[in-house]
């Protein structure tokens, strides 16, 4: 066994980046003030300094025009990072996002990838009101040829980082604004996580609590809790949502017998509803022992006061309730 | 116009009906929607709803006629209404569709076993119902919308008699309320075989000659005999046995003394110079020598000593009379004789009567102790043990004694505890000193 | 015709005939596609550049085999100036298993990585962008003597990819051709209803870099512009813009109704269009007689008909690798 030693999500992400732009030249990295500003969010710190502003470039403030200049370029050769400063400002660059960097591969007859990763910090709680707080997977899950990854913690995000740039096709990879300073431990060794498998975080007999992103660590606390009273709650972290592990998803589900699904993302419409439907449509169905229930945000944009953007987003309160209502 | 009233077609295989009984006379107002006859089919019988209001007009069929389906059975209409001479026809299309009750094939009544039935209940609820054959309609819910869930199935699958899936379908089958059916699986489950008790003793007792038997044979005359008296005793005596160590050290080298020199057939045994103290000791006490026969007590004089002799298939008990009388020699040699015979089957049956105290050696076998079985009507049994070699503190030196268990089964009836003490103490010192048992 | 630059041109009678060949065959090829999707065989829609056809020959004449190229939704005769293989476009036309994009592209979204041609784009304005990311590839790669051309026209220029994009090669210093066709009508929009200033090569000046500007009806006149703005950018000055102006006889799809011109109108550019002006220029100059570009006709005719008949032999996709296509290995 390598050593292991303790980092934040911020800089696991960094690292990933760092290895793979050393392991790979043709790997880059692009965005709005990455440089010498380190990136909204001060993920890429030093990075200008050993890569300088080729493979660290600096845009300007012209979505449609950097994410299109990630797609030409991966698909004449280059391995492109580009980094979106809120993963909101998508909007802005829908097109090259869904249009072209999703159907080339497809589109083309298979004749060319889209080799970029699409890095954008995703999710609220930070006070940044409603345009600067969604959890907009949704609308990319419902484009075919994205990948679509949320890492949970710092040893996921940063093999799962990894494996996005070395993979072939354009992944979104949204990572949770208020994890950044989370810490977590990591080996010392390269390592990736493969796309497309999810985690089962903590092991329970009860109900499942199938869940990705912010809300993994939200879901464990309750769990916590409820093991105090000798309620036995599965956790899992599906990681990737597309390709989705719908495997894991029918097994726990088989397991307990009750499943509870939580996102940060808006309920309505949301990807819990493709969950839910990944085990209705299956003969899981037969092994449910209660409704399966929901927690995501209000059917609202993410106000600004802090009370009313709290309770915008589950709580551990609401997932506990939700968990006792099916249990 | 008159309206044709039809045979209605109540499923998709149905090709014809059973007028069974007519509800309304000619003449007589009708209702839309009001049942006017009772069909049958061959799957359940029903009533047919008028598709209009009106008089009936006229009945074409008559009761317990078969009647194909759509064909018109009778008209409805206003009185004195002319009713169409085509009577066969079939009704026209768009009259058919309103004739027909809209009786689903599903009206047929359904057994309820789970699923379905419109039982609210969990879809793992329904799962594991079905596969214990567990009827939802059965079930008391437990769920906060009044739903089945997986506990109250399990609930009710521990309430009920325990039994195998397959007893449960069958027992639905058959028709069999598992109730009244004593499980014979683990911990009383129900089984398959429990609901046709003849097949199951059969199958049982097929199952139990597979495993247990490996021949079976019929019992001989004398075991018939032996098993009865074996029985016999041990129900109706009460019996007890107190067990006495014997320092047999001296026996043993008099024993070898007294064979010096002499050939195999001529030495004495153990057994022989056991023989003749116990004959001592019985002459001893007289109680030791006392039947009970009928409800008196017979107290014997003659010291008539038994020996059990296992022989094939069997056990015989030869008698030595008159041990008190004979020397050591006689006694060694009756008992000798009596062996071989036994082992023969030679012995005459006044050669195995009257015995008053009967020996069982079975020291050969290194027996430590063991419970003899009285033969009735004698009063006790000697059981002789192996001799074991034990440590001794003699003259305050440690020696290496020979010892032996003798173990009396007495019948409390005739004798006590105390008289049993004195009586193996004697023969213990006879034993210890065993010149004094042929003075 | 305009003035010709390079006299030297005259003497390339292949080279021009291979210009005359090529727009004939565009022109072939759109009339028989239109033709064929009259007869139902071909489905969904098309875009038709006819009219057009010295802009996209002339164009790509003066790009390598190399070059990049991006083409617009109405992109057959770029994509076949480009050297596309006429039977493989064909049979992608009929969405054919063995066409250029597997039968999952059709009409607009003709790909020939072989050929630099990126694929052709069904997004307005979507190229500047894609183009400026290819530009990038060139750039941090040194590939020395490479540009990417992006195609768009009047319409896409007023769309923020568009100018975005120009911004950002220009910012960059990338390899870039912004290739204007002005057909004079977005789908149905005249340019003088939409901008105010309908000098559109003025875009440039901008954005920082060099304008340029042709007779897009003029196939010779669009390959020595286009030939001298690649020299331009080749020599690491950054993008350009080439405006080149052209009409569309066509209607813009299938559905067009020509409800915003008149009869007349089409028919005055009709009679002007770049093959017409080309064999006018070619017989007037003596290079080619009026039998021998009338055996072109025939060459062009045959390689279409050609076409058509190895298109309808091709066999239909199998709909069981649809899925398993979504995502690259």
């Amino acid at each position: 066994m390598s050593e292991m030693r303790q980092i934040t999500y911020r800089d696991a992400v960094r690292e990933a980046m760092v290895e793979e732009m050393r392991r790979d030249e043709n790997v880059y990295f692009m965005g709005e003030d990455i440089g010498a500003y380190c990136g909204a969010f001060g993920v890429s710190k030093n990075m200008l300094e050993e890569f300088g502003p080729e493979r660290i470039r600096e845009t300007p403030i012209s979505e449609t025009a950097f994410m299109g200049a990630g797609v030409g370029s991966a698909i004449t050769g280059m391995r492109p990072i580009v980094e979106l400063m809120f993963s909101d400002f998508m909007a802005v660059c829908y097109d090259q996002i869904i249009n072209q960097a999703a159907k080339m591969h497809f589109m083309f007859a298979g004749k060319v990838n889209v080799p970029m990763v699409i890095r954008t910090p995703s999710g609220g709680g930070t006070g940044a009101a409603a345009q600067h707080s969604q959890s907009l997977e949704q609308m990319y899950l419902h484009v075919p040829g994205l990948k679509v990854v949320v890492p949970s913690t710092p040893y996921d995000a940063k093999g799962l980082l990894k494996a996005s740039i070395r993979d072939n096709n354009t992944v979104v990879f949204l990572e949770q604004k208020r994890l950044y300073k989370e810490k977590g431990m990591i080996p010392d060794e390269d390592y990736t996580i493969p796309l497309g498998v999810a985690d089962v975080k903590r092991e329970g007999t009860d109900v499942s609590i199938i869940t990705y992103g912010r809300m993994v660590q939200m879901s464990l606390q309750v769990a916590e809790k409820l093991a105090e009273e000798g309620i036995n709650v599965e956790v899992l972290d599906l990681r990737t949502l597309s390709p989705l592990d719908k495997d894991a998803i029918i097994a726990t589900a088989k397991k307990t017998h009750k499943v509870v699904i939580v996102h940060e993302a808006v309920q309505f419409g949301g990807f819990g509803g493709e969950i839910a439907a990944t085990i209705t449509d299956s003969d899981a169905f037969y092994y449910l022992d209660a409704p399966i229930k929901r927690v995501g945000a209000l059917y609202c944009p993410v106000p600004f006061n802090p009370v009313l953007e709290a309770e915008t987003f589950p709580t551990p309160a609401k997932i506990e309730a939700a968990v006792r209502d099916v249990l | 116009m008159a309206t044709a009233i039809c045979m209605p077609k109540n499923g998709m295989d149905m090709e014809e009906g059973t007028i069974v009984k007519w509800l309304k006379n000619v003449g007589d107002k009708i209702e839309k929607d009001e049942p006017f006859m009772e069909i049958e089919t061959d799957k359940i019988t029903m009533e047919t709803e008028s598709p209009v209001s009106g008089v009936l007009l006229a009945k074409l069929y008559e009761d317990g006629e078969v009647v194909p389906v759509l064909t018109a059975v009778g008209y409805v209409g206003e009185p004195g209404e002319k009713v169409p001479e085509d009577t066969g026809a079939q009704a026209p299309a768009e009259e058919k569709k309103e004739a027909f009750s809209p009786a689903p094939e599903k009206a047929a009544p359904v057994k309820a076993l789970s699923g379905g039935n419109g039982i609210p209940a969990t879809p793992y609820a329904k799962k594991i119902a079905s596969d214990n054959g567990v009827d939802l309609a059965e079930v008391t819910p437990s769920g906060r919308h009044g739903e089945i869930r997986a506990v109250d199935v399990e609930n009710a699958i521990h309430a009920q008699p325990k039994a195998t899936p397959l007893a449960r379908a069958m027992a639905a089958d058959m028709g069999i309320d598992l109730k009244t059916v004593t499980g014979s699986g683990y911990r009383g489950k129900i089984t398959s075989a429990d609901l046709t008790p003849e097949e199951k003793a059969e199958i049982e007792a097929a199952v139990k000659e597979i495993e247990e038997v490996l021949e079976r044979r019929k019992l001989s005359g004398m075991r018939k005999v032996i098993a009865q008296r074996m029985s016999a005793s041990h129900t109706e005596i009460p019996n007890v046995t107190q067990n006495i160590k014997v320092d047999v050290t001296e026996l043993l080298a008099l024993r070898a003394k007294i064979n010096q020199g002499k050939e195999k057939p001529d030495k004495v045994s153990v057994n022989d110079l056991i023989i003749k103290a116990v004959g001592k000791a019985a002459k001893e006490f007289e109680r030791f020598r006392m039947t009970l026969e009928g409800g008196e007590y017979v107290v014997h004089s003659q010291i008539n000593v038994g020996m059990a002799v296992g022989i094939d298939d069997g056990l015989v008990v030869p008698v030595i009379k008159d041990v008190d009388k004979k020397s050591l020699v006689e006694v060694s040699k009756k008992a000798k004789e009596l062996a071989k015979k036994a082992r023969e089957g030679k012995l005459m049956p006044d050669e195995m009567g009257d015995g008053r105290i009967t020996i069982s050696n079975i020291g050969m076998y290194g027996t430590h102790s063991f419970t003899p079985i009285i033969n009735q009507p004698e009063a006790s049994i000697v059981g002789v043990c192996g001799t074991e070699d034990e440590l001794a503190l003699v003259d305050g030196e440690v020696v290496v004694r020979k010892k032996m268990m003798i173990c009396v089964t007495f019948d409390h009836r005739i004798l006590n505890g105390t008289e049993v003490c004195e009586f193996e103490s004697y023969l213990k010192n006879l034993l210890e000193n065993p010149v004094s048992i042929l003075i | 015709m305009g003035e010709i630059k390079d006299k030297s041109l005259l003497e390339n009678k292949e080279f021009l005939q291979e210009l005359m060949v090529r727009m004939m065959t565009v022109n072939k090829f759109e009339e028989q596609a239109f033709w064929l999707f009259g007869q139902g065989l071909v489905h969904g829609t098309m875009h038709l550049s006819i009219g057009e056809e010295a802009t996209g020959v002339g164009t790509t004449a003066a790009l390598t085999k190399e070059d990049y190229m991006l083409a617009t939704h109405r992109g057959h005769g770029q994509a076949l100036g480009k050297g596309v293989d006429l039977n493989s476009m064909m049979a992608e036309i009929l969405a054919r298993a063995t066409g250029t994009n597997h039968g999952k592209g059709g009409s607009m979204h003709i790909c020939d990585f072989d050929n630099g041609i990126l694929g052709a784009n069904g997004i307005v304005g979507a190229n500047g962008p894609i183009a400026c990311g290819a530009a990038l590839t060139i750039k941090m790669k040194n590939i020395p003597n490479r540009v990417c051309a992006a195609f768009f026209g009047d319409g896409a220029s007023n769309e923020g990819a568009i100018l975005e994009s120009m911004n950002l090669a220009a910012a960059w210093d990338l390899p870039v051709m912004f290739i204007l066709t002005n057909n004079t009508y977005g789908m149905s929009t005249p340019l003088d209803r939409v901008v105010k200033n309908k000098d559109l090569k003025q875009r440039a000046a901008a954005f920082g870099f060099k304008a340029y500007e042709c007779d897009g009806n003029d196939v010779l006149a669009v390959y020595e512009t286009v030939k001298e703005a690649r020299e331009h950018v080749v020599a690491g000055n950054g993008p350009v813009l080439v405006v080149e102006h052209t009409y569309r006889t066509s209607g813009h799809s299938k559905s067009d109704g020509n409800l915003y011109r008149t009869k007349e109108e089409i028919k005055y550019w009709a009679d002007r269009n770049p093959i017409v002006r080309f064999r006018q220029f070619l017989t007037e100059n003596k290079i080619f007689t009026d039998k021998e570009i009338d055996a072109m006709q025939e060459t062009a005719d045959q390689a279409i008909a050609d076409a058509i008949e190895y298109a309808k032999a091709q066999p239909q996709p199998e709909v069981a690798d649809l899925e398993a296509d979504v995502y690259a290995e």
